[in-house]
Order: structure tokens, then C-alpha cells, then sequence
């Protein structure tokens, strides 16, 4: 059996703004095993990305605060954790890579320069040994002649190469858990493919656990093991992907399958979830959900409903179910 | 044809490479030769990988960018040879829909000053009365008189792409170029939005060039497909036919490419290495030849022409049979 790498447990993220207070993550349980890669899903401003940034604790007050919750890195709570154990435990045991590449590398400095940075600040090693570990990490994410990269500046890359570039400083230092925010979105379908494909090849060579948040069902759908789906803050449900596309049972992630235009299928209209995200400032009562939901009754804007399983491996938050 | 709306034939567009002091100009071309119809009341779906030319293709048409060489008839009438004057008078026929609805519009106007602009600039009323038109307008498009007041940044994402629909569509167009109008929309809202453009088309006959990378969007929107790669056309066919019989290897790629949320397509697509080459130094030959999976040597020595393989489906590829 897989264990938990990585273990939330009740966090809420606030943001103190001068409108008021935005609940962006409100009580998220969630597990990461080892040897999996869990989609997290959501639409804009539905708390995927605060969750990926509490977990690697680069939340910063003001505004952010993580205000209570636990995160357990294998038993150890991570919200308690000084700056500076953070810094060690950042990159060492866990790393992340953004959907941006370009404004995540720095413009003038050499990819070399930036990866062998990482590496002797965090292993103290030689500059050759950085280098030759570099080119290493690099060779594993398919770069084709990782050596000339290293002398490379971003912009003389492509998209591609530039993520290939995150990947491979992430993967440097054999960190257990890879979070990739939205790492595919700036790329064009061909190039997406083949960075899809690096991450699943990452999983099985480097037994590496992968976060993977996303917009894109069809990302879900190819690439991951198991799914949170994500809406106002809250975890909605949880499954295999077997359970979150044969079965789904929050009207929610139903709204979401139902609202993409399929390549596959044959569809005259699509149907869309009326209304519009809630303002998390004031999100609505019981379940968030509710007033955008066509299953909707009196109790789920009284109550908030609470996760129950529906087998083993699926979750769901969702008074009718 | 009759039922053509715009026809463009060999529509080239280049633009010049600033390089250092005394170095000789150079040009690239994000369009080189393109050629297709867009009938009327019917989509004509541009799908391609950014940096393409989709966008720069689109613009030539509107005028937006000048073109090199090349024809393009609105209405049996050519765009190329008109004066300024001309061409502005025309351009009420035809609107327009950016990608990103943060910066196509003003932040500084409120929806009334947009929606009204197009009226004034065309000398169709001014003050009060085209309130009225505005008013209906964003009826048209889901939104209520409530909204005139207002200034987009107080709007989410889908409901600007509402108003930029609605001032595209102010002066009655027949014809409306839709850059990517939901590239930067949720899914839940690209769907509204995708199902209003569908409806618009119907209850007001209109003709849209729609672009677009993603291809479920193409399937779902266009009546006809056309795949651009490195500024050109490598295929272009009526939808239903486009996705049953692929043929060119570029359209196949993309197609595999596609993450599809189903877990029957569950499935290691055959990826396409490399990356899209420069448009500064494109392949000689067939463009595509150099990440082809199925090139020949021919391919890299002449340049396919556009070849009929069965009714309105043509494709530019040496391999591709009657």
C-alpha cells in the first residue's frame, strides 16, 4: 500500500484585504501518496493554487496567513515549521514549478548559473559536481544537449524547453513531492503532450509524487491517478479517476464534465454552469455551491455538507448523495 | 460561388526583422500564401499552434496589418484596392473579437461609451439615442441596462467577453473575426459563451473567421476547419470530414496531441518531437517536413500544392492519395 507523503488536514488560508477578509482555502483535507499523481481541478479563483502555495509555505503575511490546519510532510506538521527549516525542506523534499516558464527563470542569469545555484546551496558540493548534476537532471527531462543549455539564457529558449528547464531544477535535488501549478498552460497542444508525457516518465523513474493542478479535465483524464475537485475554497470530491469521470457525483464536477467541448463525442450544445464564482469574502452559506446548483434544497443553504464516501477511494461533499 | 462571403486568395503578409546598424533588412513572413473561402452564415474554424499566424492572418483581413500580396474579396469586392476612406466605410460589415477581455477593452469607459463608439465613429446618432441601441445590444448578448453604467473592470472575465461580442456586432456586421474569444475563459463560462456565439450566427445570419488552438473548440463551433502551420495552409475540409479523415500528418499530430477527458482515450499518444521551427529561416519545401513522422525526400525539396482528396477536403501533402 502507498503511503502519504503528504497529509493536509483542516487548513484555511485567509487573505486580509482592505474589502475584508478572503477565506481563499476553508478546512481542505487532502492526501498526496507516494507514487501517484493527484490532479487537483477548479476554475479560476476557486483556491488550487493558495492550496499548492500553503503546502510549500510560501504564503506570506500580509496578506496571507495560513490561520489553522495542519500540514504533514511524513508525520511532521510543516505549519509550524521556522523559515528557515522551510528554505531546507523547499527543494529537498519538495519542489514546484509554475505555468509560466519565463517569469519564473531570472532573464540574466544562465540557466547554469541558476541550477548549479540550487544545488550547491542546498548539497554544498563542488561547482563541477553541481554542473555535472545539472546536466544530469537535465538529461532527464529529454533535453536534447543539456551541456550547451546550461549556457543558455531563458529567452534563447522556447516555452517547451523553458518548462523542461523548471522541471529539471525541481527534479535536481530528488525532492519526494513535485507540485506543478497549471505547468502546461501556456504551451501549445504538441508541446504539452510531450511535457504530459515527461511528468509521467518522472513518476515511474524518480518515484516521485505529483501535485498536479489544473483547468483541464483532459490533463486529468490522461495523466492522473487520482482527483480532488476543487470549488469556492472547498474540496468537493474526491476519487480515482475512474470514480470522477464514470461516476461523478457532485453536480459540480458533473457541471464541469458536461461544460467541455468533447473532440471525442458528438454534442450540439454545451451546457455551462449558470451564474459566477462566489466572492470568497462572503461566500454563501452551507454548501458554496448552492446557488449555482440545479440539485439545489432548502438544507444546503442551511448546512454545510460533510464528506462522505461513497466506496474506498471516492469522497464527496454533497447533501444528495 | 454565390453563397461566398469572403474569398482570400494568396495572402501574404511580411514584416521587417530590425537588425543592427548597416546589417542588410530582413523580413519573415508569418503568412505566406494562404488561400481560403468563408461562406456565408457558416464558420470557417483557424486552428493552429501559437506564433502560426492565425492572428496576423486575421488582422490582413480586417486590414489591420497591411498585407504583401494577395487578394482578398468581401463581397466580390477587394480589400486591397480600397482607399483608407473606403475600407473604413466597409469595415462596419465586419467586427471583431480580441482574445483577452481585460485589455481589449477601456478602462477608462464606461459600457454605454463603449457600446456607443461604434455608432459615433460611423456617424450613426450620438447622445441618447444610441443608448437605446446599446441597451438592446447587451440584451443580445445576456447582459441587462443595469451594465451601461458600469466599467469593465467591475465585470468577470465571460461577461467582458459579452460586451466585446456586443460592440462587435453594434453595426449589424454580416462578417466577424473571433480571435480566440475564449482562450481565457473558464470552462463553465467558455461554454455560455460558445453557445451564445452558436445562437448569435443563427438569429442573425452571420459569417465568423474563428481562431482558435483548441481543436474541441473548433469541433464544436466551425463548419469548416482550416490548419495553419508556419504560415501556411496545410489542410482544410468541411468539419464532420476533418475529424473523421485527418489527413495530412500535422492535423493528425495535433489531433492526437489533444488530452481528451474521457478514460475510454486513455491512451500514450505518438508525440511529435521538436518544437515549431523559426519563421526567420522556414524549411525549404514542404514546412512540416522536418517533424514529420511520414516525410519522404521529396518533401524537402518542393512544396506540396493543395491537392482535392475528396469533396471541399484539400490537403498540401506528397503522401496524401486521391
Amino acid at each position: 500500500m502507498d503511503q502519504p507523503v503528504v497529509q493536509i488536514r483542516d487548513l484555511r488560508t485567509y487573505f486580509y484585504t482592505y474589502e475584508g477578509v478572503v477565506k481563499a482555502i476553508e478546512g481542505v483535507d487532502l492526501d498526496i501518496m507516494s507514487h501517484e499523481i493527484l490532479g487537483l481541478v477548479g476554475e479560476t479563483g476557486c483556491g488550487k493554487s493558495v492550496t499548492a502555495l500553503s503546502i510549500m509555505r510560501l504564503i506570506y503575511y500580509p496578506p496571507g496567513k495560513i490561520v489553522s490546519g495542519k500540514i504533514l510532510l511524513h508525520g511532521e506538521d510543516l505549519v509550524v515549521k521556522s523559515e528557515r527549516e522551510m528554505s531546507k525542506i523547499r527543494g529537498e523534499k519538495m519542489a514546484m514549478i509554475f505555468q509560466d516558464p519565463m517569469s519564473s527563470l531570472n532573464p540574466v542569469k544562465k540557466i547554469g548559473e541558476m541550477m548549479t545555484e540550487v544545488i550547491r546551496l542546498h548539497l554544498g558540493v563542488s561547482r563541477k559536481e553541481a554542473q555535472r548534476r545539472a546536466v544530469a537532471s537535465l538529461a532527464e527531462t529529454e533535453m536534447p544537449d543539456p551541456s550547451y543549455v546550461l549556457k543558455q539564457y531563458p529567452h534563447e529558449l522556447s516555452g517547451g524547453m523553458r518548462q523542461r528547464v523548471m522541471i529539471a531544477t525541481a527534479i535536481s535535488l530528488k525532492p519526494e513531492l513535485l507540485i506543478a501549478d497549471e505547468p502546461t498552460t501556456a504551451l501549445d497542444v504538441t508541446i504539452q503532450a510531450q511535457i504530459l508525457r515527461l511528468l509521467k516518465k518522472l513518476k515511474e523513474n524518480l518515484k516521485v509524487a505529483i501535485l498536479i493542478i489544473t483547468h483541464n479535465l483532459g490533463v486529468v483524464a490522461q495523466l492522473c491517478d487520482r482527483v480532488a475537485v476543487m470549488y469556492a475554497g472547498e474540496i468537493v470530491e474526491v476519487g480515482t479517476v475512474e470514480d470522477i469521470f464514470e461516476r461523478p457525483a457532485h453536480p459540480y464536477t458533473l457541471g464541469l464534465i458536461r461544460a467541455i467541448p468533447r473532440m471525442d463525442e458528438k454534442g450540439d450544445r454545451l451546457v455551462g454552469i449558470e451564474g459566477n464564482i462566489p466572492n470568497l469574502i462572503d461566500p454563501p452559506t452551507g454548501c458554496r455551491f448552492h446557488p449555482r446548483c440545479g440539485f439545489f434544497h432548502a438544507k444546503c443553504r442551511m448546512e454545510k455538507p460533510n464528506f462522505r464516501n461513497l466506496n474506498q477511494s471516492h469522497w464527496v461533499a454533497c447533501h444528495q448523495r | 460561388m454565390k453563397d461566398v462571403i469572403l474569398s482570400v486568395e494568396n495572402l501574404s503578409v511580411r514584416f521587417r526583422l530590425r537588425g543592427f546598424f548597416l546589417r542588410k533588412p530582413r523580413w519573415i513572413r508569418p503568412v505566406a500564401g494562404v488561400s481560403f473561402e468563408v461562406s456565408e452564415g457558416k464558420t470557417l474554424g483557424l486552428v493552429g499552434e501559437s506564433g502560426c499566424g492565425k492572428t496576423t492572418l486575421a488582422m490582413a483581413i480586417l486590414r489591420l496589418e497591411k498585407a504583401e500580396r494577395g487578394c482578398i474579396l468581401f463581397r466580390g469586392v477587394d480589400l486591397l484596392a480600397l482607399s483608407s476612406e473606403d475600407m473604413k466605410r466597409l469595415r462596419r460589415h465586419m467586427g471583431v473579437v480580441f482574445q483577452d477581455p481585460f485589455s481589449s477593452l477601456n478602462p477608462r469607459m464606461m459600457v454605454k461609451d463603449i457600446l456607443s463608439e461604434p455608432f459615433v465613429i460611423h456617424g450613426q446618432g450620438r447622445g441618447r439615442e444610441v443608448w437605446a441601441k446599446s441597451e438592446s445590444l447587451l440584451q443580445m448578448v445576456g447582459l441587462s441596462r443595469d451594465h451601461l453604467f458600469r466599467y469593465p473592470h467591475e465585470f468577470s472575465g465571460g461577461q467582458r467577453q459579452r460586451i466585446a461580442i456586443a460592440r462587435a456586432l453594434a453595426l449589424h456586421p454580416s462578417f466577424v473575426v473571433l480571435d480566440e474569444p475564449t482562450a481565457a475563459l473558464d470552462v463553465s463560462v467558455q461554454a455560455q459563451i460558445l453557445n451564445l456565439i452558436k445562437d448569435l450566427q443563427e438569429q442573425l445570419h452571420l459569417s465568423y473567421l474563428f481562431i482558435s488552438h483548441d481543436l474541441s473548440v473548433i469541433k464544436y463551433i466551425s463548419h469548416q476547419v482550416a490548419v495553419m502551420y508556419l504560415g501556411k495552409l496545410l489542410e482544410k475540409a468541411p468539419t464532420a470530414e476533418f475529424f473523421r479523415n485527418p489527413c495530412h500528418p500535422y492535423s493528425r499530430a495535433l489531433l492526437s496531441a489533444v488530452p481528451v477527458p474521457s478514460l475510454k482515450n486513455r491512451r500514450e499518444p505518438p508525440v511529435l518531437a521538436g518544437r515549431v521551427p523559426s519563421l526567420r529561416e522556414p524549411p525549404f519545401g514542404c514546412r512540416f517536413h522536418p517533424r514529420c513522422p511520414e516525410r519522404i525526400s521529396r518533401c524537402g525539396q518542393e512544396e506540396p500544392e493543395m491537392m482535392e482528396v475528396a469533396t471541399g477536403h484539400r490537403v498540401a501533402c506528397f503522401q496524401v492519395r486521391r
